[in-house]
């Protein structure tokens, strides 16, 4: 072991320091955005304050059928039929910028803060 | 120590019994991933043979020992040219040149160029990702994938280290 072995070390735990505090200052609306994205279209974009029930969602895609459950908290994919099944382990995102990728069956969801704009009353010219 | 970049039959038959563990490494964490506390994460016990053999057989004959092992983990695992197998490629080039730049630098160890390696092949894998799923929004997961990165890399390094430090004493005393 070398000083610059622990330099790295240092570097590297402020680098995820950053990270981390980039992602919370994202993370504090409570009016939140699930996106369902497939091949990069927007399949379904659901505001999460206004889910009642927990809800199921089939979406068709290349080797079968991914089946992603959302209620008024957050969402997770319940099943996929890709190969390694990292998307069913990462289990259910809540927060602003958070996401659930599956790259195989190219279905991303994400959950995001509703257009700035939109938080407004009115906006004055 | 790396010599010339011709390669020796003798360079040859060591590497591919390297090359052979590695393989077999690769096999045995991805076994092993349900042991670990984010999904898809790996020990990187592979990238220590990369390390061991940067160190004995300089960059050039690296390069050639990585391009047989991404493409024989392809044909036995992920299947060529599929999402995983273009991610795990990503994250082996990027890693691949800094590691190589890094382990000729005399003020790193091998546990530093452990480090690195494990920082660089996160930072490919999440590139080669945005690229496939046209978002960037996957970079959420990089904090996490660093912060796991340093206990991984510190030991796959520190055990490159040991292995090296033990052959360096075993060719003295012969």
């Amino acid at each position: 072991m070398r000083k610059a072995d622990y330099l790295i070390v240092v570097i590297l735990l402020i680098i995820a320091a950053l990270g981390y505090g980039f992602l919370m200052l994202k993370n504090n609306s409570s009016h939140k955005i699930l996106i369902i994205k497939h091949d990069n279209s927007v399949v379904e974009r659901i505001a999460l304050k206004n889910v009642r029930t927990e809800t199921k969602l089939a979406i068709p895609v290349q080797d079968g059928t991914i089946i992603v459950r959302y209620d008024k908290n957050g969402a997770w994919v319940e099943s996929s039929p890709c190969p390694d099944k990292i998307c069913v382990h990462q289990g259910k995102i809540t927060k602003t910028s958070e996401t659930v990728a599956c790259v195989p069956e190219k279905i991303l969801l994400t959950i995001e803060e509703p257009e700035k704009e939109a938080e407004h009353d009115a906006i004055l010219k | 120590m790396p010599s010339s970049n011709k390669i020796k039959l003798r360079e040859l038959t060591q590497m591919s019994i390297l090359l052979a563990g590695a393989i077999a490494l690769r096999l045995l964490e991805s076994s092993l991933s349900y042991l670990m506390p984010l999904p898809g994460a790996h020990l990187g016990l592979a990238n220590c043979i990369t390390i061991i053999v940067l160190y004995l057989y300089g960059p050039y004959k690296t390069l050639l020992f990585l391009v047989a092992r991404v493409l024989l983990v392809g044909l036995l695992f992920t299947g060529i040219l599929t999402p995983g197998f273009l991610i795990g490629l990503g994250g082996a080039s990027l890693s691949y040149c800094v590691m190589a730049k890094a382990s000729s630098s005399t003020l790193l160890s091998p546990v530093g160029v452990g480090l690195l390696g494990a920082f660089f092949h996160n930072v490919g894998q999440i590139l080669v990702a945005i690229v496939l799923m046209h978002t960037t929004a996957l970079f959420s997961y990089l904090p996490v994938l660093i912060l796991l990165g340093i206990p991984t890399g510190f030991f796959t390094g520190l055990l490159a280290k040991l292995f090296l430090d033990r052959l360096k004493t075993y060719w003295q005393n012969k």
